[in-house]
């Protein structure tokens, strides 16, 4: 398929990026600023980052097509990823934020005095990063191949390349900012595509369901236990998700990581209640013409608005696609540039460590574009279910037990965070293997690392000795410290 | 820490715990019980609520989101005033 605006639009999408990225790179000096931006994001401008950050390619074109293709089953994906949002905002937004590290390794070992808990932080950080980034650039390498006829290695290389230079120019701020237009775009091109849409419809709700209405009702592809299961695994793995939950550390205070949630809450939830509707458009006017899920945006985007609209959702594709890999590549540059480095190489300079960090970022680029030439053909969601839950079953309770349970020890938060990670891995593996029906085990292994963390902490007893200045600093409010 | 300020401390984020946890079990009872309702009232669940919409399509794609729109007001207005007297 040749499509020369959307080819076009691919290009001011790079040169915007490129640009963006030139002008940040000043901001790259210490590792403050390249991490976490300098903690000088405020609240309106990270919720629209962190939009971008999560709106991937998956929810873009991914869930639109999941509702035209099992109607209200694919709803679930929508409500799930916006659902755990709100599990984030109430419980570690903004403790996470006032603890003021860079990667969620620091908070963890932070919290437990442990390098044991750094390294497997760490390797649960690039693992959840890598198993997200795989489906994103063997997504970029078949979506841009489908729809602008570009040879998949090709693609695959363009994107690599263009994120790696924007995060090694720009670090943290040019990826923010590349991330704020990206969502823009975004949401403005399933705003108008709905509208295009529902105006078949005589913008009437219950008209275009009454054309669908077996598409309105559950059970075309998940049964009660795995319906059950994936909404379990999306509203904890969200709150997991390492790439999600660095972006609050670019907050200035905890208050304004409580404001970012809530913006973000506005923009995801909006943008996810536009997917069904554009799904269901779909269904009913496109009937079985798309050959793949992932090509129903753009269909439906040709029918209702012509070429011109087709060329902006196939460069916003893209623009989802290099919005989520940058946030995974700073994520997985900090797990290893900072976690790492920082620990086997303490007291090294801040030119030092800022060098390390951008020739991280060249080999995660490197890996990236590996790992989607090596995958390709692989079956992404598979890919992108493992990352969920790998992150709901490892990062999650351990989070929530160490911001909020006092009696948590070290031996339990690393007991839990193995039997998360290792439990999630084995259970995918197993269902793949066709020993259980159950695709979706967070439901069990995210209780089991709880009970876990709960258990050995009570056995062993040995609280770590500044437990209480911990929970200090991560709960109270900013004035009570700078009054201390 | 002195005795006094660990009490306040603790005191602290017993409150906070209890006011983010009613509100988050509240928020997963409402978003979990949604297949459990499909899977055994369902009888009430794919009544017509609206035209064309039931009851269940109306809570998966309305009914979450503003519920948790509500909660997050709620809960953000509530905890910048706490944080403010405090």
């Amino acid at each position: 398929m040749q499509q020369p605006i959307a080819t076009a639009l691919v290009g001011v999408i790079v040169a915007i990026s490129i640009t963006v990225a030139f002008l940040s790179r000043r901001f790259t000096k210490s590792t403050s600023e390249f991490y976490v931006a300098g903690r000088g994001i405020n609240a309106i401008q990270n919720a629209l980052a962190l939009s971008g950050d999560y709106m991937s390619a998956a929810s873009f074109l991914g869930v639109a097509g999941l509702v035209w293709a099992y109607g209200y089953d694919g709803i679930w994906y929508a409500a799930g990823f916006f659902a755990g949002w709100l599990v984030l905002l109430l419980f570690l937004a903004s403790p996470i934020r006032r603890f003021g590290a860079y990667t969620i390794a620091d908070f963890v070992a932070g919290r437990f005095h442990s390098k044991p808990l750094r390294v497997v932080a760490m390797l649960g950080t690039l693992m959840v990063s890598l198993f997200y980034i795989i489906p994103q650039m063997v997504g970029a390498g078949e979506l841009l191949g489908l729809l602008l006829g570009w040879q998949y290695v090709f693609a695959v290389v363009v994107a690599g390349v263009l994120i790696t230079i924007y995060v090694v120019l720009g670090g943290m701020r040019a990826t923010t900012y590349n991330q704020i237009i990206q969502c823009i775009l975004l949401w403005t091109a399933m705003f108008v595509v709905m509208s295009l849409a529902m105006g078949k419809f005589s913008f009437n709700y219950s008209s275009l369901l009454g054309t669908v209405t077996e598409y309105t009702q559950p059970g075309r592809w998940l049964d009660f236990k795995n319906s059950f299961g994936l909404i379990f695994g999306l509203v904890l793995g969200t709150a997991g998700l390492p790439h999600v939950l660095i972006r609050f550390y670019t907050n200035p205070s905890g208050r304004s990581a409580r404001w970012t949630t809530v913006w973000t809450l506005i923009i995801i939830g909006t943008f996810y209640m536009m997917t069904p509707i554009v799904g269901l458009a779909a269904r009913s006017l496109l009937g079985d013409t798309p050959t793949t899920t992932n090509l129903v945006l753009p269909l439906l985007a040709q029918h209702v608005g012509g070429e011109g609209m087709m060329g902006v959702v196939i460069a916003d594709a893209f623009a989802a696609i290099l919005s989520t890999v940058a946030g995974l590549v700073i994520a997985s540059t900090g797990a290893i540039a900072h976690d790492l480095f920082t620990m086997l190489v303490p007291g090294a300079s801040e030119k030092r460590q800022v060098l390390m960090a951008k020739l991280t970022s060249v080999g995660v680029g490197i890996i990236a574009i590996l790992t989607g030439l090596l995958f390709r053909g692989y079956n992404v969601a598979f890919l992108v279910g493992l990352a969920f839950a790998i992150a709901a079953s490892t990062f999650f309770p351990v989070l929530m037990m160490g911001v909020w349970w006092k009696g948590t020890t070290e031996k339990g938060a690393l007991a839990g965070m193995l039997v998360g990670m290792i439990g999630s891995g084995v259970m995918i593996a197993t269902n793949l293997g066709g020993m259980h029906t159950l695709s979706n085990p967070s439901i069990i292994t995210v209780p089991a690392a709880f009970i876990v963390i709960y258990v050995v902490s009570k056995i062993d007893g040995k609280t770590p000795h500044d437990t209480m200045e911990f929970m200090r600093k991560v709960h109270m409010p900013e004035k009570v410290h700078e009054n201390e | 820490m002195s005795g006094s300020r660990e009490k306040e401390t603790e005191r602290y984020v017993a409150r906070q715990f209890r006011k983010s946890f009613s509100l988050g079990v509240f928020f997963l009872v409402v978003t979990l019980i949604l297949p459990i309702l499909n899977q055994f009232a369902s009888g009430f669940m794919f009544r017509k609520l609206f035209g064309e919409m039931s009851v269940t399509y109306a809570y998966s794609v309305l009914l979450i989101y503003i519920v948790a729109w509500v909660i997050t007001v709620y809960y953000v207005l509530r905890t910048d005033r706490e944080e403010k007297e405090h």
